[in-house]
Parts: C-alpha cells; sequence; structure tokens
C-alpha cells in the first residue's frame, strides 16, 4: 500500500515489475521486497492493535473476576452494577484474600500460582475456594462458594471453559448453576466422592448429589472430577491450620 | 463474474440469494454448523465476517496491481489473517464472554472459503469499491443464512431467543439434536431445499408472468 504514495512513475515501475515483466533478478527482489513490505505492514497493525487493547483485556479480566468473586460472597446485590472502580474498592475493603504459599493452584490462565482463597472479615464460614481440572474439550477455572459451618456448597462459577456452548458450556447458565446451591459436601460415598452429579432428574434427596448436565457426559464428569479434587485440597489445608 | 454493468445493487443481490455464499455455493460450512445453536453468537460472527470479507476484499483489490502473481494467494491469506486477527483482539477486549463463547471460530475465518472465494474469484480482478461492495455481501449472505437456521436451532434446542426465554416454549423439551452440529445439518438441508423450492417457484411465475403480459396487448 505504501508504494501507492510514490511518484506516479515508480508505481507504473513497480505495476510492471509485478505483471513479470522485467529481468529474472528484478522480479524477483521485487516479489521478496513487497512480500516484505506487506507482511510488515499487518504484522505491525495487528501488533499495534493487540499492544494498544491489552490492558483493556486485562483490565475487563480481572474486574470480571472480582464481580464474581463479590457476587459468590454475597456483596452485590441481584440486579446490582458497579463500575469498575466501586468494583475494585469494594473488593479491597470487604474481601479477605488468604494466600498460601507453601500451597500450589492452577489459575485461570494455566499458570502454577500460590493457593489463594476468599473469605469475609466480618463472617467466617462462608469461603471462596479456586477449583481447576479438565473439562471435555480443555482446560476449566473457577470458583467455589462453601458455607463451613453447615458444610454446603454455596455457588459454583466457572470463569475459564472451552465446553460446548448449549451442551457443556450451559455449565454457566443461571439454572445449572442453581443445582450447586446447599449441596453437601461433608458426607463422601464409597468411592470417596464428597460431590457427585448424577443423571439429571435424580439428585433430589441425596446427599452430595447434583444433576449433571444431560448430552454433556464429558463435561458433568470433569466438573465433578474437579470439585471433589478441589474440595479435598482446601479441607485438607484448613484442617492442617486448625 | 467481473463483467463491467455490475451495480452495487445488483452485487448485492447477487451475494444475497442468487450466488449466496452458503446455500448455492455450500461454502463456510464448518462454521455455519458450529455457532448457529445461539441466536447472539451467530450475530457477532456474521458481523465479524462481514468486515473481514469486506475489507480483505477492498484492501485486495487496491494491492491486486502491485502483487505479483505467483504470491498472490499468501498476500491474500496475510491480509485475510490480519483482519481475522484483529477482530479476534477487539472481541477479547470488548466481547470477552462471547469471545470465549465462539472460541477458535473467529480465529477460523481466516481459512473460510468465503473470505479466500471473494479475494481470488472477485478483488483480485475487480476495481476496490466494487470488490468492498461484493465482500460486504458475502458477509451478509452468510449472516442472512446462518441467521435464520439459528432462529430454529435455540428455540427448539434451548427454548430461548438471544437468551431470554419463550413464554410460549416454558415446557418445551430440549431436542439436544438442535443443540449439537448435527441439528445444524438438518437445518442446512432444509434450509437448501427450501430456498432451491423458492428459487423454481419465483422462475416460474417470472416466465408465466412474461407470458400474460405478451398476451395481455393481444386481447
Amino acid at each position: 500500500m505504501n508504494t501507492e504514495t510514490q511518484s506516479p512513475g515508480l508505481g507504473a515501475r513497480l505495476r510492471t515489475l509485478a505483471s513479470g515483466h522485467g529481468s529474472p533478478l528484478s522480479i524477483r527482489l521485487y516479489t521478496l521486497g513487497y512480500v516484505l513490505a506487506v507482511t510488515a505492514l499487518f504484522a505491525g497493525t495487528v501488533a499495534l492493535l493487540h499492544a494498544g487493547l491489552e490492558s483493556t483485556r486485562k483490565a475487563n479480566e480481572e474486574a470480571s473476576r472480582q464481580e464474581t468473586l463479590l457476587r459468590m460472597l454475597k456483596l452485590i446485590e441481584p440486579g446490582e452494577s458497579l463500575t469498575g472502580k466501586e468494583l475494585r474498592d469494594r473488593f479491597s475493603s470487604s474481601v479477605l484474600v488468604t494466600t498460601l504459599t507453601d500451597q500450589k493452584m492452577t489459575g485461570p490462565d494455566g499458570t502454577s500460582q500460590p493457593y489463594t482463597y476468599y473469605g469475609l472479615h466480618d463472617n467466617d464460614s462462608l469461603k471462596v475456594i479456586p477449583i481447576w481440572g479438565s473439562g471435555f474439550w480443555g482446560f476449566m477455572a473457577g470458583y467455589a462458594a462453601v458455607d463451613e459451618s453447615s458444610g454446603e456448597l454455596r455457588s459454583v462459577e466457572f470463569t475459564h471453559h472451552e465446553e460446548t456452548p448449549g451442551l457443556g458450556g450451559r455449565i454457566g447458565d443461571k439454572d445449572v448453576k442453581a443445582r450447586f446451591a446447599g449441596v453437601t459436601y461433608l458426607k463422601p460415598d464409597s468411592r470417596g466422592r464428597r460431590i457427585r452429579l448424577v443423571p439429571e432428574g435424580t439428585a433430589a434427596g441425596k446427599p452430595g448429589a447434583v444433576d449433571a448436565i444431560t448430552g454433556a457426559t464429558g463435561t458433568s464428569q470433569g466438573v465433578e472430577k474437579i470439585l471433589n479434587q478441589a474440595l479435598g485440597q482446601f479441607l485438607a489445608i484448613r484442617k492442617d491450620r486448625q | 463474474m467481473s463483467a463491467g454493468n455490475q451495480t452495487p445493487q445488483t452485487v448485492i443481490k447477487r451475494m444475497l440469494w442468487e450466488e449466496n455464499p452458503v446455500f448455492v455455493q455450500i461454502l463456510g460450512i464448518c462454521s455455519a454448523l458450529a455457532v448457529t445453536n445461539l441466536v447472539m453468537n451467530t450475530l457477532v460472527m456474521g458481523i465479524a465476517l462481514v468486515f473481514t470479507t469486506a475489507l480483505s476484499s477492498l484492501t485486495i483489490s487496491i494491492l491486486r496491481a502491485y502483487t505479483p502473481r505467483r504470491v498472490r494467494m499468501m498476500i491474500q491469506i496475510l491480509t485475510i489473517a490480519a483482519y481475522v486477527i484483529m477482530v479476534k483482539i477487539v472481541l477479547d477486549a470488548c466481547l470477552p464472554d462471547i469471545s470465549r463463547q465462539l472460541g477458535a471460530y473467529v480465529g477460523l475465518i481466516i481459512t473460510n472459503c468465503i473470505v479466500m472465494g471473494r479475494a481470488e474469484g472477485f478483488a483480485s480482478s475487480n476495481p476496490p469499491i466494487r470488490s468492498l461492495v461484493d465482500g460486504a455481501g458475502a458477509g451478509l449472505g452468510y449472516s442472512l443464512v446462518l441467521l435464520v437456521i439459528a432462529l430454529v436451532r435455540e428455540p427448539l434446542g434451548m427454548g430461548s431467543i438471544c437468551g431470554v426465554r419463550i413464554p410460549l416454549l416454558a415446557d418445551w423439551t430440549r431436542w439436544n439434536i438442535m443443540v449439537i452440529p448435527a441439528g445444524g445439518f438438518f437445518m442446512l438441508a432444509l434450509f437448501i431445499w427450501g430456498a432451491r423450492w423458492l428459487n423454481e417457484e419465483i422462475d416460474r411465475r417470472a416466465r408465466e408472468g412474461n407470458r400474460c403480459d405478451h398476451s395481455k396487448p393481444a386481447k
């Protein structure tokens, strides 16, 4: 494109070379130069756009993570919406962040991080713990809110997953997420599972049972494994500290 | 295709109906099956494709006189890839949820035959503005078909449109087949059937209409 801004004489000469008229060497050199110039132009544009929007993307990600945590800790009323600054302020003033350097977890971006869980200053039993593992298609990560005094799950949110929209992806839907509320995790079954995902519609009245997603068996099995692994690790940590 | 008497209107009409990339040329089927189970995702995918086909056609048309023939396809792919990555970056920053749901399919626009087809088949031998319109038309033709399919698949598969529950379908038993790509196959085939039938019907009416017009002065 930059060639067009040159004098018409040069433009005409370049067009002649482009159409394959000229000495073999000059045609080759022109082709090479042209490809390099166009590549540099596009790569440069893409790189600039990426650099310009990377901070927005990161900020969005962090804001949505904090919002998720605030919601799970019941610090945002249903229907209430906060600006980015209000989110940050409320998060830093109300959320008790506990980071354990001797325990590892895998963060939403797939990197290994020190184990971090979240609580409230004025409520000792509600905790939000990290969850992560493999779904059907790939890595899934998010948070689970647990009530330590009653031994029940409060909510489960996956902030990162690659499941099929409409099938495994329904793990992010309101009606699926509601299935985890109030499920006890204190009574492991014979195979050591604290939380079991059972065929849809059969969970009612069974301790530790959650309705799975019909049509997304792989995702449901992944979620079951992820929750049990995360709860096991968290309970072990809490036992150690007492 | 490179006829000189094409106005923007005829170019748009050709891409939307007569040579529609999806139901006449049967291109872009991969994403047509994958994203059409949710209307919102389909809409964003359509906008992304219109943007990519329009601007890549424009760029390729502007560059066409300077592009050596033997590297033209590399330049086309490069141009398309650059625009697609731009779309991906903007989606990631502005619509993170939808970007996450569309997953790989936005990136896969790079290999979408519609974009490459318009670039090689039209933009590489036509002036810039006409190529822009042709590209936008191809994208719109694709979006139109996908939206119609999504407007059937989402209600039947999930009882909602754009994630909003339809009161009429409150007790709807979800058809899982409509959610998985197989449902897209059936819907696409039905759509092609319907569109071909309609096309023939229009042709037949036009022929009969002509006959009537000719017979009128004789009466």
